[in-house]
This record gives C-alpha cells, structure tokens and sequence, in this order.
C-alpha cells in the first residue's frame, strides 16, 4: 500500500482580468502565504488561441467554450505549483465556487468573491483532483520532474 | 485601413483645480493647502467612494458643472475612473486609478495606482464611458477650423483627416486596452505580436493616448457611447449602431451566427437603419455594462442582446446567449411606460415614466434577501420618484427628483456601495453625501458605477 504524501501539490492559476490589478495580486499572494500554501513554481504566460484550445479541449462544443478560451487569451497571466497537506481541495475551498457573483451572497470570504467579476471572468483555476492536478502541472511546468518531487516525498516520510 | 490618430495633449494646463480631500487627495494635484470656506460649498463637487475605503472623498473645483451643454462627465471602469471638466478655467479629463493598459490616456502605461490629466482645451466632452481596462470619450470641438489648424493633427500617411468637407461634428477617442478589438482602431489580440516585434500595426493593443475612432461612414455623428467590461457599443445620429471588441456572448449583436470579436465598429444591422431601414423606429437609449446591453426605442420597445445566462433578457427565461438584438415584449404592466433602461451584470434595470424601478435577473436585486432570482421585472417597492437609474456588475443606483442617491447591491469589500461599509445592501438604501453636514443638502446630479468603486457629481445647497 503506497503510503499517503505529507503534501500535495495542485495547479492554480490567476487569470487575466485579475492579473491586469496588481495591487489585487498582491493581495493575492497574501492570502496564498496566510494559508500556508508553499509556492513551489511560478510564470507568468500569455496564451495563444491553441494554447487555451489545448488546455480546455474537454468543454470543446459546450457553449461556454468559446468565450472561456477568448478570456484566457486577453492577457498575461499567473501559473503557480501550490503545495501543501491536501493542496488541491484547500486550494478549491479557498477560491470558492465557479461564479463569482454567487460567491459573494453564498461564498463572501472567497477569493472568487474578493476578486472574481464574472462567470467567465471568474480569475482563479485549481485542479479538481490528483490526476488532473498532475496532467496540469505537466502541462504548465514540462520542466517540472513529478517523479524526484514524490521520491522525495516519500523519503521524508520515512525519516 | 488608414486610421487617423489625434492625439490630444497628455497634460492638463499647470493652474489647476481648487480641492479639498477628506482621507486623500482624489487627484494628484488636489493640494492640501487649498481648503474653502464654507461659501465654496455653494457649488457643485465630484464625491468618490468606494476602492476599498469606508470613507467618502470630495473633489471640489470650479469646473465641476453639473448641468447644460458643458457639464461634468464621469465615468468608472473596473480599476480606473474619469472625470472630465469643461469649465472656464481648465478643460480636461481627470483620471486615477491602474493604468495598465494606459487607461487613464496620459500617453503613458504602468502597474501601480496613479492619476492622470488629459488636456481637452478648446473641446467639449460630451461624454465618457469605462469598461475593465478601456476608456472612451466623446467630444465636439468648439471651435471647429481652430482645431483642425492644430499641429497636434495627422496620422501616419501624414495627412490631414479633417479638413475633408462634412468632416463629423462629433469625435470619438479611445484609450487603453484593446486586446478584443473593443478599442475600435483596429488593433487586436491578433495584431499584438506585430506590435511586440515593432512592426507597423493599424492601432495598438496597449493604447496609452486617446486615438480617434473611424466610423465606417464619416458622415455620421455619434451621440452615445456605452462600455461594457470588454465591449463598447456606439450609437449616431442616423440612426445606426456600431460595436467592437469581445463578442464570444454576443455583446457585438452582429448576428445568428456571429460571436467573433471585432476590432473596428461594425454595423448591428437589427438594430440600425442602414440595415433594416427607417421604418425600425429610432434608438433613443443604449445601456451596456459587463456582457450585454439593453435599447430603448422613442416607440418605447425594449431589445437585449449578449448574455442572459441569469435571466436579466426579461422573457421569462434563462438564455445563455443571445448573439443577435432580441426584441422584448413589454415585460411590466401594460399601463406603464418604460422611460429608461440600465443594463448591470447579471440583472437589468427599467424605469417607467412614473419613476418607478423594476428589476430582473439575478443578485442583490434590491427585493430584499430573500429574492434574489427572478426572471421576469418586478418593481422595487418603496423607490418612488425615480428619474435616473444606473447598473454595474454587481449593483445599482437610483436618483429620485429630489435629488437623493440610492444604491444596492452585493459589495465584496470594495466598499462601492457607499454606505460606510462593506455589507451587501439586499434593498435600496439612501447614500449619505459628506456635504449633508452644517444645515446643507446634497443634491446628485450623476453617478457612475464601476466595478471597485463610484463616482457622482453633487451640488450642496
């Protein structure tokens, strides 16, 4: 039985309408250190249409697919490798739910609901589960080696 | 296509406005040691709020007018704000606020928080309008053959645009960010890597200088120009609309089969007479705000296009979106008559000629906490006396005949509603005014709603 990592590690992203504010980054990265998240990689990108098209490829033919890739192609943005014991699902309960303007009745502390203006414009991702999570870090840090990051895991753990 | 840039002056002449600030200077040259004695307060002041403060700030100059032809105009976008002023002494527009994508228009770009001033001496603004990080305004020489002998003239082929006969009465400029094209000089996301490399593009992406926009017929006058986050809609005097920038929900209204972004003003021909003819009857009134906008007829007949994923399109449903202009059959009792429109975010706002407000969509729709769902108008009782209504993303205001501001809303710690503190507002609630002090009333003339903050143009009596 393969023994449970001390942490995790998930995909976050700061989208482009948030990206634009940096004194909302800032605040941002406030929040990411008061939760003790450790930032174990960071960039800053701008996508091309194939770029957003390759990451967002499973909601192709959904009808906000189109716009998604339009809003993740309007700027320069954040990707972080945020660790942390359950990173992925800290990381979803911190940015909250997927729209912001029902953030900010049902969800007001989120940062979907600080920061978030829109539906698509909602300024924050984090990987749903494990797999994904390895899938988009792969996808946003090819440099990044899993491999040694999960050896390494396991060997504090034995310690 | 050729463009012609004008660029205006980025810099206010050096004698200034007189201010007073109560926490912080609204504008960079507010200087602290020109306070007023209470006879000053005679006149008519901009009050900021919002942008995460609790506290109100007064901007107070003699230019700030509040009525007629020359008044002030302002406009706030997500993270920026204007102020134009067209008095006597000074003629300019006033920015603050992030200018990452030079939307402040002061010919400069950066990412810290900071003020601006555009010189407009010898124009009248006669509007301005702010999406998310994008600026336009809309001004009339006042003295025409006087502006076009000014060396400030030309654009790239090096000649001289104006002095064509019939050359518009009207000038629309914009500023700031265009990577939808929703700047309208040409320029996109898909010219941005020409402009990175330093090659020749036909308007750039990244625009720090207020630029001219080029209607499609120079005939023709624009009379109204609305922003959305990402879009802008214009309307002329001949009975035509244009759009340009995101149209992935439909904000462009091109068309069935159009969600394309635009980067120069396209025709909405279901909408214009250039393409359904006079018979259309005449758009006195668009509001746009965040993905979609609304349009008042003279005939009083209501059209919505772009997105209505929560309802805010008043037919009794939810469509996701609605790429072509949607005509909406009268949604409120027969015996009223819509007078004005307000498009927000998720919800949209009418107002009757009796001065009553209905609501439709979703959020703190200001029918208490409770309802906050709807997919067809209901009036928000207990606002009477109602003679302007205005929408952003996630709130809204009224001003009543008497001169009183009331907003609701959700806030998000931004502190936008104006009520002193950071609580969501479920039901309209008066915004007390920092000049309602010493036995004087506050009347506001104007507000103008943007994503972090607001502004409004009060006169104390």
């Amino acid at each position: 039985m393969p023994l449970r990592p001390l942490t995790q590690l998930t995909l976050a992203l700061l989208k482009p309408d948030l990206t634009a504010n940096s004194t909302k980054v800032n605040k941002v990265f406030s929040h990411i250190q008061q939760n003790d998240f450790n930032i174990v990689a960071h960039k800053t990108l701008l996508w091309s249409k194939s770029d957003a098209e390759a990451f967002y490829g499973e909601h192709r033919g959904k009808f906000f697919f189109e716009r998604l890739c339009g809003y993740m192609t309007s700027g320069h943005f954040h990707a972080l490798i945020l660790e942390k014991p359950d990173a992925i699902l800290g990381w979803r309960a911190l940015i909250g739910p997927t729209h912001p303007p029902r953030a900010r009745i049902n969800a007001p502390d989120t940062l979907r609901s600080l920061y978030g203006m829109t539906d698509t414009r909602n300024s924050f991702h984090g990987s749903d589960a494990v797999d994904t999570a390895t899938k988009e870090i792969g996808f946003f840090f090819p440099e990044f080696d899993m491999e040694k990051w999960q050896k390494d895991q396991k060997d504090q753990q034995k310690q | 296509m050729t463009l012609a840039r004008i660029l205006l002056r980025p810099t206010l002449r050096s004698r200034t406005s007189h201010c007073t600030a109560t926490t912080r200077p609204l504008l960079a040259f507010c200087s602290s040691s020109q306070f007023h004695s209470s006879a000053f307060l005679e006149k008519a002041s901009v009050v900021e709020w919002g942008y995460g403060s609790k506290e109100m700030n007064i901007f107070e100059s003699d230019s700030v007018i509040p009525q007629g032809l020359n008044k002030t105009q302002i406009a706030a976008g997500a993270s920026h704000r204007l102020i134009a002023l067209s008095g006597e002494g000074e003629s300019g527009v006033l920015g603050e606020g992030m200018n990452h994508s030079g939307q402040l228009g002061n010919g400069t770009r950066g990412d810290t928080s900071t003020f601006s001033a555009i010189d407009t001496s010898g124009m009248d603004v006669l509007a301005v309008a702010c999406g998310r990080e994008h600026s336009m305004v809309l001004m009339r020489p006042q003295d025409e053959e006087a502006f076009y002998l000014s060396e400030t003239l030309g654009n790239e082929e090096g000649s001289a645009v104006p002095q064509q006969a019939g050359a518009p009465k009207t000038l629309l400029f914009g500023f700031g960010n265009s990577m939808y094209g929703q700047l309208g000089l040409g320029g996109s996301k898909d010219t941005l890597a020409k402009e990175l490399a330093g090659q020749q593009v036909a308007g750039f992406v990244f625009e720090p200088s207020p630029t001219a926009i080029e209607l499609p017929d120079p005939e023709e006058n624009v009379v109204q120009v609305q922003c959305g986050l990402d879009h802008t809609i214009i309307r002329t005097n001949q009975g035509n609309l244009y759009s340009m920038g995101w149209g992935a929900d439909g904000q462009l209204g091109l068309g069935p089969e159009s969600s394309s972004d635009r980067a120069v003003p396209t025709l909405i021909e279901r909408l214009s007479w250039k393409g359904r003819g006079k018979d259309l009857g005449y758009v006195k009134e668009i509001s746009s705000s965040t993905d979609f906008t609304l349009a008042l007829m003279e005939n009083h007949q209501l059209w919505i296009w772009g997105n209505a994923e929560y309802g805010q399109c008043m037919v009794n449903k939810k469509i996701d979106r609605i790429l072509e202009p949607m005509h909406i059959p009268h949604p409120i009792p027969s015996s009223e008559t819509i007078a004005s429109v307000a498009a927000g975010g998720t919800f949209g706002l009418l107002l009757t000629q009796s001065g009553k407000v209905y609501t439709c969509g979703y959020g703190a729709l200001g029918l208490g906490r409770d309802k906050n769902q709807i997919l067809m108008p209901e009036q928000i009782v207990g606002l009477e006396g109602v003679r302007k209504i205005v929408a952003s993303t996630d709130y809204a205001a009224a001003i009543t005949d008497n001169g009183d501001l009331y907003t609701w809303g959700t806030d998000g710690k931004t502190g936008r509603l104006g009520h002193g503190d950071f609580e969501h507002c479920f039901e309209p609630r008066r915004v007390k005014m920092p000049q309602e002090k010493d036995g004087h009333k506050a009347i506001v003339h104007d507000v103008a709603l943007g994503q972090d903050g607001a502004l409004a143009i009060v006169e104390t009596k």
